[in-house]
């Protein structure tokens, strides 16, 4: 019998009470969703954290031997001019903040080709010049 | 001095070195930006990985983890994570506003608003439905600059059960909060619409004190905490009534025959148990379980507190965190309910004292007679089943149905708990509702009382119940009377079955439909103290028995209802081993302190109060049971006033009931037979009164015959004298005059004046009538001898006490025949001749002695008075007669028409009669 006025009442239109659980299940469910990201960001996170500080080395790597190397293009660039008493060589290359990080090879490019223009011109001076 | 064009190479060279310095510049801030990246974007990570461990909503209260402005790191990882959520949260913006729309809708007026609004008004709802909603408290989401709080409510009436589990010391939480969900539905419903039931396992009477004034009406009870088992019956019972009336019906549920009939037909029940947080008893918790998976479609929630079964059916939850808040599966386990406050308990009270006495005005103090009759008399129609309230239960009215599925009733009670009442308060509903051509009465009862004369016209009230076409009263020792009764509802039955098969249908309501014309009520046999009926092993149990099964098994499709009443049913050796008339009286009526008319675990009726009766469909069963008050039907002018009404309304087209009354003898004059008898036919000799349902008499026919003569047998002289001038006024009655002629002689010196009036009666009548001195009996029966073959005229010889003359008749004188010979002459010749011998015998022996060697065929009609029966089977044809003798009866048998002796009643004696 029991059965049978079971299967009477769910044919019954839906109740306030079940409008207010389905309302009232979406806040649940924005909660569940975000709860359920959070986990899985959780994870992400940790293999991304590795990853930053490994990018970290690798920047901080990179840094320096882009440091030593314009050092090193810097000095060549000295030694070309050295003998060139009227040259005032100016202050030390200092980092510029506009650079662009993802630039670097371009900007070192940039530095390879500056260095032979200033080899050539040295070249190119006659000898009233020098 | 140099020239232009070494000043132009040496400009070439200062721009190349600068241009160098400048590109070496940009490659040191680039592998510098992304070192400072990179760094960057692990703070950013570890702060999420901080904030999503936390959870973004704690690590937002989190002064470590908390937004800060200002640090880019902060900001960055809050505004992703801000979009974040709101991308999560997309569908649940607008869910607050949803909520508090929707239950301001489903939730109206005191379901859902605040208590300033309803608290101490009583409320106005019909109880044709229910809110959907009931607040309960409010609940707040978002951050503290967006917060947005919405209503929460729970569902109750017809759609769910609710569990509180209470937290250490919130009791008074608890109990604020129940009390506020029932006062929500108390104002909510007009008064009597909602019943509630307090039960607390640690508490007798003190259960929400605020309710006092409404635990004194039925709108709130408090039960004994220790007879839970008691509250889970009358539920078990309740829902199982409830379920039976409404798949009757049609319906699946008690809110659909609410919807389908548009009134509400039962309250509704909330019952609230307080428990201390154990187990209950397997055997409750089994009927606990059983109940809530069936209460909800019957109308009946539960509320429990801290009772940890779990319940079937639909139950939402609430459990307190503390004082002021909780969880409710309504909202979800992450969502905290602020609870609504406690009602302020003074207006409480008062509120409760409104409603109370709203209430009782409302059902007008205690029901009377009048509350069962309806406003127009006569106006339903009999053709399915016959239903009528016949008292109240807490101001509702009480229904008896006597129809298909409860055909039969059976009503017990001991003597002096009402029985008669209320069957007054049931004639009294079917008779207001039913006319007579849709509801006949047929009432009997073997009381010495006379319960039912007063349906009857009388001397003090010449009205009459125009529904009651019999009623039998004092019939306590004519059980013949209630075979006769038997008798007539088995040729009913027949005559139905017969009319049935010619329209080709089985049951009333189709015969009634196919014979529109015919009349075809519905009847009703009541039959009071019916074990009277069964009292002797004799033939008459034995008819009866076998009677009453036929009827009780098919009276129903031929809409033939018994109602019988009686102390004890269980007493009735007739029907030890044949349960099948009580199986059929599935209507059954306990009475306080009944035995046996309800189940043996049903002791409903133990406990039922004085002027109430348990009123069961169920064959008894305790689910059946409905105790209701039985109004006063049966004081002095509480029904007159009614049969008053229905008589004005109905006598002219429905004759007077007949009445019999044990008690009183009948008068020949009155009788229909007497009032038949014409003069020329076939004469007959009435002798008595039959028991039977219609107005019939026994008589002797008295055709020109042998054997043609009458016996009446026994020393008691009134009813002797009675039968002898019924039969003689009955017979003169049927001649011209000098037709016939009487020959009295009375050998009894006491009997002479009234035979001296009889021949006088008879004489005035214009008849030859001829009182003999007893000394010329001889000589006068020797001329009749004579006369008899000459003129073959007709004459009745009346002898009164022949024992008396049989000494002298006996003498013999030489040459000449004895008187007595002469006498055995007219009684074996004197009948083919016309002359017919009435004597009246004071012993048996003494007729036999007067008949002699001849046989007793000269006797062919004895009416036995006090004799015993194991002495008339010679003149019974040789049967065993059961008889023995009872004031004012005799036993009459005819052998040319009966096939066994009958019960009749002599009439009443012409001096009684003046």
């Amino acid at each position: 019998m029991t059965a049978k006025w079971s299967a009477a009442a769910s044919a019954a239109e839906v109740s306030p009470a079940m409008r207010y659980k389905e309302i009232a299940g979406l806040a649940r469910k924005a909660t569940v969703d975000l709860q359920a990201w959070e986990r899985s960001r959780m994870a992400e996170l940790e293999s991304a954290t590795v990853a930053a500080r490994e990018e970290i080395e690798a920047a901080t790597e990179r840094e320096q031997r882009a440091m030593s190397q314009a050092q090193r293009w810097w000095r060549m660039a000295l030694d070309n001019v050295a003998r060139l008493s009227w040259v005032n060589v100016g202050p030390e290359p200092e980092p510029i903040d506009s650079a662009r990080a993802s630039q670097l090879s371009r900007y070192t490019e940039d530095v390879r080709s500056g260095y032979q223009e200033l080899t050539q011109a040295v070249l190119d001076l006659g000898w009233r010049a020098r | 001095m140099i020239g232009k064009k070494a000043r132009q190479q040496r400009g070439r060279v200062l721009a190349a070195l600068d241009e160098l310095r400048t590109r070496i510049g940009f490659v040191m801030g680039a592998a510098r930006n992304a070192r400072a990246d990179a760094e960057f974007e692990l703070a950013t990570l570890e702060l999420e990985r901080a904030i999503v461990t936390e959870g973004c909503d704690r690590a937002r209260c989190d002064p470590s983890l908390a937004p800060r402005p200002g640090d880019p790191v902060s900001t960055a990882v809050w505004q992703r994570l801000d979009q974040v959520r709101v991308a999560f949260g997309q569908e649940w913006a607008d869910g607050p506003a949803r909520l508090r729309s929707l239950v301001a809708a489903s939730a109206p007026g005191a379901a859902g608003q605040p208590p300033g609004r309803w608290l101490g008004r009583v409320g106005t709802n019909k109880g044709l439905t229910a809110p959907g909603l009931w607040r309960i408290g409010a609940c707040t989401v978002g951050t503290a600059d967006d917060a947005e709080e919405f209503d929460v409510a729970v569902p109750l009436l017809d759609e769910s059960h609710l569990s509180i589990t209470s937290a250490p010391g919130t009791r008074h939480a608890v109990d604020a909060l129940v009390e506020s969900l029932l006062m929500r539905v108390l104002s909510t419903f007009e008064p009597g619409a909602v019943r509630v039931h307090l039960w607390d396992i640690g508490q007798l009477t003190a259960v929400l004190p605020n309710f006092y004034a409404l635990s004194r009406t039925s709108a709130v009870t408090v039960h004994d905490p220790t007879r839970l088992a008691d509250l889970l019956d009358e539920f078990s019972g309740h829902i199982r009534r409830i379920h039976a009336d409404a798949l009757q019906g049609g319906h699946p549920s008690l809110r659909a025959m609410r919807e389908a009939k548009g009134t509400r037909i039962e309250p509704w029940r909330i019952a609230v148990l307080y428990g201390n947080g154990e187990e209950l008893e397997p055997e409750q918790r089994r009927d606990l379980k059983r109940i809530a998976s069936g209460a909800l479609d019957a109308g009946i929630s539960l509320i429990v507190v801290d009772v940890p079964t779990v319940l079937g059916g639909s139950v939402e939850t609430i459990r307190l965190r503390d004082e002021h808040t909780a969880v409710c599966s309504m909202t979800g386990g992450d969502l905290v309910v602020d609870l609504d406050p406690p009602l302020p308990g003074a207006q409480v009270s008062a509120a409760s004292g409104a409603i109370a006495r709203a209430l009782v005005a409302k059902q007008g103090g205690p029901r009377g007679f009048t509350d069962l009759v309806p406003a127009e008399l006569g106006r339903e129609r009999s053709t399915d089943e016959l239903r009528t309230p016949v008292g109240f239960d807490e101001g509702d009215p009480v229904e008896v149905v006597i129809g298909d599925a409860t055909p039969h009733a059976l009503i017990g009670g001991p003597s002096g708990s009402g029985k008669t009442n209320f069957l007054y308060a049931l004639l009294g509903g079917l008779a207001a509702r039913y006319s007579p051509d849709e509801l006949a009465l047929y009432l009997l009862d073997f009381k010495e009382g006379v319960s039912f004369a007063g349906l009857a016209p009388g001397r003090k009230d010449e009205s009459w119940l125009p529904h009651a076409r019999l009623i039998g009263v004092n019939v306590n020792t004519d059980r013949e009377f209630g075979l006769a009764l038997l008798r007539f509802l088995a040729d009913e039955l027949r005559r139905r079955s017969a009319a049935a098969k010619e329209h080709e249908v089985t049951t009333l309501a189709e015969l009634r439909e196919a014979d529109p014309n015919g009349t075809w009520p519905r009847i009703v046999a009541v039959i009071d103290e019916f074990q009277y009926l069964f009292a002797g092993r004799d033939t008459v149990t034995a008819l009866a028995t076998s009677l009453l099964e036929d009827i009780a098994r098919r009276g129903r499709s031929q809409g033939i209802h018994l109602i019988l009443a009686s102390q004890d049913v269980a007493g009735i050796e007739a029907f030890w081993g044949k349960p099948a008339v009580f199986e059929q009286c599935t209507l059954r009526i306990a009475m306080p302190k009944a035995r046996r008319v309800l189940t043996e675990t049903n002791r409903a009726a133990v406990t039922a109060p004085r002027w109430h009766a348990v009123v069961n469909h169920d064959s008894g069963v305790a689910h059946g049971n409905r105790v209701a008050h039985i109004p006063d039907a049966s004081s002095p002018g509480v029904f007159a006033r009614l049969q008053r009404s229905l008589w004005e309304r109905y006598a002219s087209g429905h004759g007077s009931p007949r009445l019999f009354d044990g008690a009183v003898a009948p008068v020949l004059s009155d009788s229909v037979a007497y009032a038949e008898l014409a003069k020329g036919g076939q004469p007959r000799a009435l002798v008595g009164q039959a028991i039977a349902v219609s107005d019939i008499a026994f008589g002797v026919e008295l055709p020109r015959a042998p054997g043609r003569n009458l016996a009446v047998l026994g020393a008691a002289q009134r009813p002797a004298m009675s039968i002898l001038d019924s039969a003689a006024r009955s017979l003169a009655r049927q001649f011209h005059e000098g037709e016939v002629e009487f020959v009295a002689c009375c050998l009894v010196d006491s009997c002479a004046p009234a035979v001296a009036r009889l021949t006088d009666q008879l004489q005035r009548e214009g008849h030859k009538a001829e009182l003999l001195p007893c000394d010329e009996l001889g000589e006068r029966l020797a001329a009749v001898q004579a006369a008899m073959s000459e003129d073959g005229a007709r004459r009745i010889v009346l002898l009164y006490g022949v024992d008396a003359a049989l000494p002298t008749l006996e003498r013999k004188e030489p040459g000449k025949q004895s008187g007595l010979d002469v006498l055995r002459a007219v009684l074996k010749q004197g009948p083919s001749h016309g002359v017919h011998v009435f004597g009246w015998w004071r012993s048996v022996a003494r007729l036999k002695d007067t008949l002699g060697f001849g046989g007793t065929e000269d006797i062919g009609a004895l009416a036995a008075l006090d004799v015993q029966g194991s002495d008339l089977g010679p003149f019974c044809a040789g049967q065993v007669v059961h008889w023995s003798p009872r004031p004012g009866r005799a036993l009459f048998f005819d052998r040319t028409t009966h096939s066994s002796p009958e019960v009749m009643i002599p009439y009443a004696v012409a001096e009684e009669e003046s």
